[in-house]
């Protein structure tokens, strides 16, 4: 049969199941967009911008583990696309982002939107590559979402000029499917079982683990999976060893286990970190030791024998030398953990219960580090309020939860529970302000069922708050929260504690007419929108936003001067966090800070 | 549990004792590899020094990749270490140590002299075995070959004798002993 490059793609889509793709035609992909007005298997997503397009396809692959898609055309269109790849490349998001490309005479002329975007996503993609044959679009474009899933996710880009698509030749499906096999026959999704090597290292780590007096468990975004999750959660319970995450692992444990001590790094809990600087023994999994998890490296579990496990071996001994190390998926290893835990102890009369270290927790945790002052009366609100009033309201329906980048992030990592994996979707390694709009609506177009909640700073909500049309235009179930203090609000706390109150640049309400009036731009858009002034109205606020079905727009007016506390400074070590001084609390461990810069 | 090599990994060879950093990469030939290795080692402010690239098998498409850069702390070599290992179609990578291979470039030397100091330069070239390939007029050119050090060597001694341009090849090298390329790659791709 005769088939266009184009239609070719659609059957690779088809193939690789996906059900949804996300992205904005232009020049140089309307023979692919052509195809697509015919097809029923695939829904298209029109987002207005394509850097919403792969935050939208991140937020859709984060939520559910499945490949995202983007088609963006040549050019700007392109370019526009880069910060999200990037964004899911430090964040390890299984993307494929197609690209349209000028036409293959026109490539190097500098043609009318011809940009090299196959050397522009070069250091930000796990694979990318330009397709020079119509014969190669089926195997390059099935090995590209191959590679996005495989191993330790990522984006991979593949670039399309315009002929290629358009152009047709005869083909036979089942052929190329047998040309691919034949060449890439280790392209299998298979998990790798444990080699002999591996079940003999795990076997001392659990005998370590059960020997230590001060053990620490600390996982990260590679077990944001319900078996990982199921698995850790059980291992918890039968080890009773305290537990740590990282920002991007928080939901794998639910906030409320009792082993559970709260994420790490430069906003989590004191204890955590004290733990962490304390433990005799830490084994971490799925995560890759970030230096806003990590604090100054070399005080870093630095009494610890160090246990890594991680399923790209590039990670191991990155940033700390490991004792022992596994290289292996998350689940896969404890699965093992568990049975050679219930195995050891067995023989032992009973398990270890790591009374000291507990009690020492327990002394840690009696600081309270995210105590703050509620709101008082006829004041801006305190986000840290808003968000436990949010949770409260929520608590028996699904949900997911967005954010963008900066205070309010930290405050949910904080305040919000975080109950199930993948519940959380945030832009962690890279820190993309204009992250949260776009991705909430990734995140309702593959969770139909779930209440998605958007949580933005006014900052970052005007990044990419063009994405209100799309939310609308699909009746996404995405309630837009703006957390307004007319502030920057994490820069702001930086000048303030580190540039002695120069708040450079960070003030919008130094400026008259500081923003929209986000009422009248929700209006605009056809969402309901509301503001809240004062605590008193919260509720009644919450409750109608979550009774409407569809786009709901809040704005809340959030207390400029309120600190995300505790803060590790950057720099400092893991065991140097300064701690809020309330009227109820004195402070003792306040140290000096660095003056790294940001 | 994945194919890629990681058993030169620079943990276990802390007391590799070089002047210079030299990585090996074996890699499929795919485009941009090039590309993304030297944007690996410039986004560390890192100088290459030589880099050459050479089909190691034709038929599969496999090629060495051979880079070398002043000495380099450990954390750095292990940290490229970790990210060359990461592009897809690279299929392994090894930090050579000096004395466990054998090193050879090639090198034109032109020199144009006078009569009177011709017998001098012929009589040094020998001393180097460096041959002379080309003569017209003034101008003579010799072809040597050695270890980059001896090139160098070779290179001064002949500034005073008119030396005007050279041409180096960079290095190309290969193990000592039994040891291979292939050793921990997929049988199939030996040659």
């Amino acid at each position: 049969m005769k088939y266009t490059g184009s239609q070719i793609i659609l059957e690779v889509l088809k193939s690789e199941k996906v059900d949804t793709v996300f992205g904005y035609p232009g020049g140089a992909v309307l023979p692919l967009y052509d195809k697509l007005y015919h097809e029923k298997d695939i829904q298209h997503i029109l987002v207005r911008h394509e850097q919403g397009g792969t935050h939208g396809a991140e937020g859709y692959a984060k939520s559910t583990g499945k490949v995202g898609v983007v088609i963006s055309t040549s050019g700007p269109g392109a370019t526009n696309t880069v910060t999200g790849i990037a964004d899911a490349y430090l964040d390890s998001t299984p993307l494929v982002v197609i690209t349209g490309q000028v036409a293959r005479p026109l490539i190097g002329t500098d043609g009318f939107q011809e940009t090299d975007i196959v050397g522009i996503t070069s250091p930000i993609t796990k694979s990318n590559s330009q397709i020079r044959n119509i014969e190669d679009i089926y195997k390059t474009l099935r090995n590209a979402f191959h590679i996005a899933r495989s191993g330790r996710p990522g984006p991979v880009l593949v670039d399309i000029p315009k002929d290629i698509q358009a152009g047709s030749m005869e083909f036979n499906i089942k052929d190329l499917e047998e040309e691919y096999r034949k060449e890439y026959p280790d392209d299998i999704i298979e998990i790798p079982s444990l080699s002999s090597d591996d079940l003999a290292t795990i076997k001392g780590i659990v005998k370590d683990l059960s020997l230590a007096k001060k053990p620490y468990i600390y996982t990260g975004g590679g077990l944001q999976n319900q078996q990982a999750s199921k698995l850790l959660r059980e291992f918890l319970k039968i080890a009773k060893i305290p537990h740590t995450s990282s920002f991007m692992g928080l939901g794998v444990v639910e906030n409320s286990n009792e082993y559970h001590l709260g994420f790490l790094g430069m906003h989590g809990t004191y204890e955590a970190n004290m733990a962490l600087y304390e433990c005799d023994y830490l084994l971490c999994m799925g995560a890759r030791l970030s230096d806003r998890t990590t604090g100054r490296v070399n005080n870093f579990a630095k009494n610890a024998k160090f246990a890594h496990i991680d399923i790209d071996e590039n990670m191991i001994d990155k940033i700390k030398q490991s004792d022992v190390s596994v290289v292996s998926d998350s689940a896969v290893a404890l699965k093992e953990i568990i049975r050679e835990w219930q195995e050891q102890t067995q023989s032992q009369s009973q398990s270890p219960s790591y009374k000291d270290w507990w009690q020492q927790i327990a002394k840690w945790k009696e600081k309270n580090s995210y105590a703050y002052k509620k709101t008082a009366n006829n004041h801006a609100l305190k986000p840290q309020e808003v968000l436990e009033r949010l949770a409260e309201h929520t608590k028996d329906i699904k949900t997911h939860i967005t954010t963008e980048v900066g205070q309010h992030q930290m405050f949910v990592g904080q305040f919000f529970p975080l109950n199930e994996p993948r519940s959380l979707i945030t832009s962690g390694g890279l820190g993309t302000m204009g992250f949260g709009v776009p991705s909430s609506l990734g995140v309702a177009v593959a969770n139909p069922d779930s209440t998605v909640l958007s949580i933005a700073g006014d900052g970052s909500f005007m990044m990419n708050l063009q994405e209100l049309a799309t939310i609308q235009s699909y009746n996404l179930n995405v309630k837009t929260i703006i957390f307004n203090n007319a502030t920057l609000g994490m820069v702001h706390q930086w000048q303030d504690i580190i540039y002695e109150e120069r708040f450079s640049s960070s003030e919008f309400s130094e400026h008259t007419n500081v923003h929209p009036d986000f009422i009248k731009l929700g209006e605009s858009f056809h969402m309901p929108s509301s503001r809240v002034t004062h605590i008193g109205e919260l509720d009644e606020h919450l409750k109608k936003m979550l009774d409407h079905k569809g786009g709901y727009l809040l704005e809340i007016l959030i207390d400029p001067d309120e600190h995300v506390m505790p803060m590790l400074p950057p720099g400092a070590s893991i065991n140097e966090m300064i701690l809020r001084e309330l009227d109820c609390q004195s402070d003792s461990t306040t140290t000096e800070h660095s003056q790294e810069k940001k | 549990m994945n194919s890629k090599n990681t058993q030169e990994n620079p943990k276990e060879n802390t007391a590799i004792n070089n002047d210079k950093t030299i990585f090996e990469i074996v890699t499929l030939d795919r485009p941009g590899i090039l590309a993304r290795i030297s944007n690996i080692i410039s986004s560390r402010w890192i100088g290459i020094k030589n880099l050459s690239t050479t089909l190691v098998n034709e038929k599969k498409g496999l090629y060495r990749i051979l880079i070398s850069s002043d000495k380099m702390e450990k954390t750095k070599r292990l940290q490229m270490f970790k990210q060359f290992s990461r592009i897809v179609p690279v299929m392994k990578v090894t930090e050579l140590e000096e004395n466990q291979i054998i090193q050879r470039e090639i090198a034109l030397v032109k020199i144009i002299g006078d009569a009177d100091t011709r017998s001098q330069t012929l009589a040094l070239a020998e001393n180097y075995r460096a041959y002379p390939i080309d003569l017209r007029g003034n101008a003579l050119v010799f072809e040597i070959q050695g270890t980059s050090d001896s090139i160098d060597k070779f290179i001064r001694e002949m500034s005073h004798l008119g030396l005007t341009e050279y041409s180096r090849s960079g290095t190309v090298a290969i193990n000592r002993g039994e040891v291979t390329i292939f050793d921990d790659l997929d049988p199939k791709y030996k040659l």
